[in-house]
């Protein structure tokens, strides 16, 4: 018993002599300072603990990654609801892009760009058609108006690589809807629409049938190509030879041209 | 022999010291200190905490003896409080080391402060939380090594029992 008391009291006495030699270390530091000690030790012992507290900090960030569990969930979670709200908006900005081409291909139709074909004509004895001398390499294709100016004067019926067959109004198979304007009245144009008819050619000229029965036409008003196939207002020529048949349900006419088909030296293929 | 020991130990002591720093700012020199005590032999208890304090007090850039101060202070604290509450493997026991683990952090704190600038340092509500959370967790190393230490003894005993 006596001998384990003093084993314990010398191991208490550690504690003493470390308390003593710790406040003798500190005066003599304090005071005369052992700078060579330091260096010795400093050189030895710095690289390891740098190496080891460089590896303590990795190994810090480590769990710190689970400890920030939490906030990387509830980030994600953000970033999430983030991505949805930017895909929403991707979507709607691809809904107005298609509206946009949309839109753009409906501008387009609408202002569709009409070229001018200047053709020379040409003489071959028919009455009923014209020759010109441009064809399929300027662009002009069956179905194009010919006209000079505002004037009506055929449609292309026949098309070759450096010439063209324009279709006049005279011809058998030129058949057109056209409306019937108060002569000297033009500009207002709605305002003074007396009928529509349809034009045809035959052996006495340009008829025009269908002209209704109670309109106010009479000779010399102004007969205008109003025409899909044509696209668009052309003026052909005057109301003349007006006649109505009181068994008849309409009045017919013919249609003295404006132009002289026989004199036209020039004239314009409107191609799209 | 024992030098090669001392000189390990050391090694290891500084090696886990700074390593356990960087990671927790855990202090392993003290939980060594307080678990080898009475449990080695004095001559090498003293060896060992006189160089390894020397050197970590180059490393922290302490004056000289700050690190053997902070260990003994508590040390003290816990010889003076054996005298009124047994010091074994049981709670009261190492309610008594709990004690001493956070003195030395709260030691920690201001003392190499106060002797390096002469300045006391301030030491807020969520410091003194810190230090009890690292002496808990101190507390459960202690226990650890505790428990390492009587099984090698027992081993060491059974290997005497049996070359008698």
């Amino acid at each position: 018993m006596k001998k384990n008391t003093t084993k314990g009291e010398n191991n208490n006495i550690v504690v003493y002599i470390s308390l003593l030699l710790a406040i003798i270390l500190l005066l003599v530091d304090g005071l005369s300072g052992l700078k060579g000690l330091r260096n010795a030790i400093s050189f030895v012992f710095e690289p390891v603990s740098f190496q080891t507290n460089v590896a303590g900090s990795k190994t810090r960030e480590y769990f710190q990654t689970f400890v920030n569990l939490g906030n990387f969930r509830k980030e994600f979670n953000d970033l999430k609801i983030a991505s949805y709200e930017k895909e929403a908006q991707y979507s709607n900005y691809l809904i107005l892009k298609n509206e946009n081409e949309a839109l753009k291909k409906q501008i387009a139709l609408g202002n569709r760009e009409v070229k001018y074909v200047l053709g020379n004509t040409l003489r071959d004895g028919n009455v009923d058609t014209l020759l010109i001398d441009q064809g399929s390499e300027s662009g002009i294709q069956q179905g194009d108006t010919v006209s000079v100016g505002n004037v009506f004067v055929g449609i292309i019926s026949n098309v070759d690589l450096k010439g063209s067959v324009v279709r006049l109004p005279s011809d058998g198979n030129s058949h057109l809807e056209i409306v019937v304007l108060k002569a000297g009245n033009e500009t207002a144009v709605s305002a003074n629409i007396l009928s529509s008819g349809v034009i045809s050619g035959s052996a006495e000229g340009i008829k025009v049938e269908n002209i209704s029965m109670n309109s106010e036409v009479t000779d010399g008003d102004v007969i205008y190509i109003n025409d899909s196939k044509v696209g668009g207002f052309f003026a052909l020529g005057y109301v003349v030879g007006l006649s109505s048949n009181p068994a008849s349900t309409y009045k017919t006419a013919f249609v003295s041209p404006i132009l002289d088909y026989d004199n036209l030296m020039q004239v314009f293929v409107r191609t799209e | 022999m024992e030098v090669l020991y001392l000189f390990l130990t050391c090694f290891v002591a500084i090696f886990l010291e700074s390593f356990l720093v960087a990671l927790g700012n855990f202090r392993f020199f003290f939980l060594l200190n307080i678990s080898l005590f009475r449990k080695v032999n004095w001559k090498f208890l003293l060896t060992f905490s006189l160089i390894s304090s020397i050197i970590l007090d180059v490393i922290y850039h302490y004056v000289l003896g700050t690190n053997l101060l902070l260990v003994a202070i508590p040390l003290l604290l816990m010889l003076g409080i054996s005298l009124v509450v047994p010091l074994d493997y049981n709670l009261p026991g190492y309610s008594v080391k709990f004690l001493c683990i956070f003195v030395y952090y709260l030691l920690l704190a201001f003392v190499p402060g106060l002797i390096l600038t002469g300045n006391w340092a301030s030491i807020t509500g969520l410091m003194v939380g810190g230090m009890v959370l690292k002496a808990v967790i101190s507390m459960v190393f202690c226990v650890a090594f505790d428990l390492i230490w009587s099984r090698l003894r027992k081993r060491e005993e059974g290997t005497k029992l049996r070359s008698l």
